[in-house]
């Protein structure tokens, strides 16, 4: 990943052709490369750059000649609250709905539930982001519409950002309770006389969960992903921001973070989804296992 | 990222909608909120010469002359100078105000004037070489007399001293801050000596300033103005529709229907002293002729650019000379710039063209309407019979001499009719370094440059510049100028504020008897 990332962004441009417009003369090149390291050949600027990792040195954005941690710390508060409450958003209405829409499948309300599913995936971020804009900001001006600066300027990013994954969350929610309903167990514990709910969380809902555990992981990579553009509409001073900032001049130590730091999180995610793996289905937990192979 | 046209007509219908409530109060009357649509990396005073900064630096700092931006013609002012007079032909005294405090606290004196200046007569560190050569390379040094006297050395007699020393870019800020803090820190959170002072700044995405309460002069006249990114259109309008933001800047004119539909709102107009334009690189092979270029200038309809593209807002250029700028009046009756295909088709038979492919290349989504522009101007080439093709390009920087053509804007740096062809087109501009441009191909230019540029006499500069705006246009043809492009601001009704004169456009200025909120 370091490797991919620190040749791919040398691959895609110099940032100070970028940096400025009208160009630099030999010397003037020279110099600023000197500045940052970038005069060496790219074995040793890699050496350096892994070097400086090691010791918790994330290196100073050419373009901004600030401390890169500085940049992303003071963004990151604005994409968390957006990113944590989206996620809440997510689970909040996307496991209700597709409980739903598998129930009462075929059905109004199992309708209504896919509809909107559907209506979500298929809207990209920032048309919705426009529409609730024009709805809610101009045409009823019940919303704010740009910035961070108090709660309710985050409900319309919020919902935007919220809205594809609810759909997907819907969407495989209710294809895996299809599935577990059509199961022997389902029958068994209905023939027990068990009422409807508790067939429906303690048997139906328990044994989806699983994948849908998945797909809702790969939701959370998904919300950074969005808040790229969702940031830019809504004004947003996020990391989002901070990085299409730094793609677009070619910052290297800027963006090099941005990448690394998001493979990290993509990766915490995904321990984290295998760890609840574990929670959600006993058989997982080693504990578990040890005791169905001495059984 | 950019929205179509039906996102706008969507927003339209939405602010018919919206057109019949009332704007919301303001949050606070002594506060403006401003959505900008770019904004700035650094706010080195010094360093930071395009048009994104531009827009914040007159908040932030003052220039030892200021100019009344009020009057229609060039006037200058005591700034931070109070007084200056020749010592020789290439000397000039200035004498500093007394007393005034920079926003670290410290006093002004000698030492940030010779700190401040020097950086951009002579920098020595590349990262600041931003206006040197457009804008002070024939200032060459700055000398500190007393604590309170200095003076300017020029290489020739400079008759434009106080009009370039009234740009921005000779802001002066405290040699102090920048000795404890370093350049890279105190660029971030410069200290001016300006009405307002920097309050906190997100690079690239906001920045409030705050009033100054030692501030030498008038008084600031908003407690606050916060500058905050807003780059998509419609959220822009939207923000200001809804309350969110009180002025809004760049709104192109199929966009401005919500705006004047609605109560309590109303737009400022402008056409700013500013072309945009294709730089022609007089070196390419293909283009190497001039008969060439001037073809491809004379295939180009440019009112129908005006308006199609701008609503008939934006003027099409005649030959270098700004419509609307006093300093350029005298040059009304030259139009050097006709649309002529035939003589375009004439002059391309004359000059063997035989199918060379043209490639026009531009920077996607930079400059408003760009994008529209460069595939318009490609049908129009091809209607006279060049071969052509559009090329996207991120940045032109290293190895520019491939390209044919570079989309760029030249604005009015300083007031003078000099004060956007020198800094764009001198000798130490980009284009001559990376010999796009080729002046010494042409023995009339360096001379009538040189009458323009130090002359004293006003007939005379006029004369030459007459001469100079024929010859470039007819036969050296450096470039294709497209259209001075219309630029819009939307406020709250309550705001007083109008388009300011003498200064470098985007320029916002907020000082005292510039802006009233009522």
């Amino acid at each position: 990943m370091l490797v991919v990332t620190f040749a791919g962004a040398r691959i895609s441009g110099n940032p100070f052709d970028y940096l400025y417009d009208d160009g630099l003369t030999a010397e003037q090149r020279a110099e600023l490369s000197a500045e940052f390291g970038l005069d060496r050949p790219l074995p040793a600027q890699f050496a350096a750059y892994v070097g400086a990792l090691a010791t918790g040195n994330f290196g100073v954005s050419i373009a901004q000649r600030r401390p890169v941690l500085d940049l992303y710390a003071e963004a990151l508060p604005s994409t968390l609250v957006l990113a944590v409450s989206a996620f809440a958003l997510t689970l909040a209405v996307g496991l209700p709905l597709g409980v739903l829409a598998a129930v009462r499948r075929g059905r109004f309300w199992g309708g209504v539930a896919m509809g909107v599913a559907f209506l979500g995936y298929a809207m990209p971020h920032f048309v919705l982001a426009i529409i609730l804009v024009l709805v809610f900001g101009l045409a009823l001006s019940w919303l704010p519409s740009v910035g961070g600066d108090t709660p309710w300027h985050y409900v319309l990013p919020t919902v935007t950002l919220a809205a594809g994954l609810v759909a997907s969350v819907v969407r495989f929610l209710r294809g895996e309770m299809l599935e577990v309903m059509g199961q022997d167990h389902v029958r068994t514990a209905r023939a027990t006389g068990l009422s409807g709910p508790r067939v429906l969380w303690g048997h139906v809902a328990r044994n989806a969960a699983l994948p849908v555990l998945t797909i809702v992981g790969l939701q959370l990579n998904g919300l950074i992903n969005g808040s790229l553009i969702i940031e830019t509409v809504f004004a947003l001073p996020g990391i989002g921001q901070t990085f299409v900032g730094a793609v677009q001049v070619r910052d290297y130590p800027v963006l090099q973070f941005g990448v690394m730091a998001y493979a990290l999180v993509v990766v915490v995610i995904n321990l984290g989804v295998d760890a609840l793996y574990a929670v959600a289905d006993p058989r997982i937990r080693r504990g578990g296992a040890t005791r169905m192979a001495e059984a | 990222m950019s929205f179509a046209r039906r996102d706008l007509m969507a927003a339209a219908a939405a602010g018919t909608l919206a057109s019949a409530m009332p704007m919301p109060a303001m949050a606070n009357p002594r506060e403006l909120r401003v959505g900008v649509q770019t904004h700035a990396r650094t706010l080195d005073f010094q360093a930071e010469t395009g048009n994104n900064a531009a827009q914040f630096l007159d908040c932030l700092c003052d220039t030892l002359v200021e100019i009344d931006t009020r009057s229609a013609t060039p006037r200058y002012m005591p700034g931070l100078a109070t007084a200056w007079h020749s010592i020789s032909p290439t000397v000039t005294e200035f004498r500093l105000r007394e007393g005034v405090r920079m926003h670290d606290g410290t006093l002004m004196d000698a030492d940030d004037v010779v700190f401040s200046l020097q950086r951009v007569f002579t920098p020595t560190e590349a990262r600041y070489r931003g206006n040197h050569g457009r804008y002070f390379s024939n200032f060459a040094r700055v000398e500190k007399q007393d604590a309170m006297t200095v003076r300017i050395v020029t290489h020739r007699p400079d008759p434009l001293v106080e009009a370039l020393l009234s740009c921005r870019n000779a802001g002066i800020a405290s040699k102090e801050q920048a000795d404890a803090l370093g350049l890279d820190r105190a660029a971030q959170s410069p200290a001016g000596s300006g009405p307002y002072r920097v309050g906190s700044f997100r690079p690239n995405a906001e920045l409030t300033v705050e009033r100054f309460a030692d501030y030498w002069g008038p008084a600031a006249p908003l407690d606050r103005v916060r500058f905050t990114r807003v780059s998509e259109m419609a959220p822009r309008v939207t923000a200001l529709l809804n309350g969110d933001v009180d002025f809004i800047v760049s709104i192109p004119p199929d966009q401005q229907a919500p705006i004047r539909a609605r109560r309590g709102l109303r737009l400022v107009e402008t056409t700013w002293p500013m072309f945009f334009l294709y730089v022609l690189n007089m070196n390419r092979p293909e283009i190497a002729d001039p008969r060439i270029r001037r073809a491809m200038n004379l295939a180009i309809d440019r009112n129908a650019l005006a308006s199609a593209l701008w609503g008939g807002k934006a003027h099409a250029p005649r030959g270098h000379y700004f419509r609307g700028f006093a300093d350029h009046d005298f040059l009304n009756d030259l139009n050097l710039l006709p649309y002529d295909p035939a003589e375009a088709r004439r002059l391309m038979r004359a000059a063997g063209y035989n199918g060379e492919e043209i490639v026009l290349s531009f920077q996607s989504a930079y400059y408003t309407y760009g994008d529209l522009g460069a595939q318009a101007v490609l049908d129009m080439w091809k209607d006279v019979g060049f071969r052509a093709r559009l090329q996207v390009i991120e940045g032109f920087g290293q190895n520019s001499s491939r390209f044919f053509t570079r989309d760029w804007s030249n604005p009015l740096y300083y007031p003078d009719m000099l004060g956007a062809f020198d800094t764009h087109w001198a000798q130490a501009s980009w284009v001559t370094r990376d010999k796009w441009f080729a002046p010494e191909k042409f023995p009339a230019y360096q001379p009538l440059y040189d009458a323009v540029r130090f002359g004293t006499d006003p007939q005379a500069r006029r004369d030459a510049y007459r001469r100079l705006v024929i010859l470039t246009e007819t036969e050296m043809v450096p470039w294709v100028l497209l259209y001075q492009p219309a630029e819009a601001y939307a406020m709250r009704a309550n705001i007083a504020w109008e388009i300011p004169h003498n200064v470098r456009p985007y320029q916002l200025p907020f000082r005292a008897g510039l802006v009233n909120v009522s």
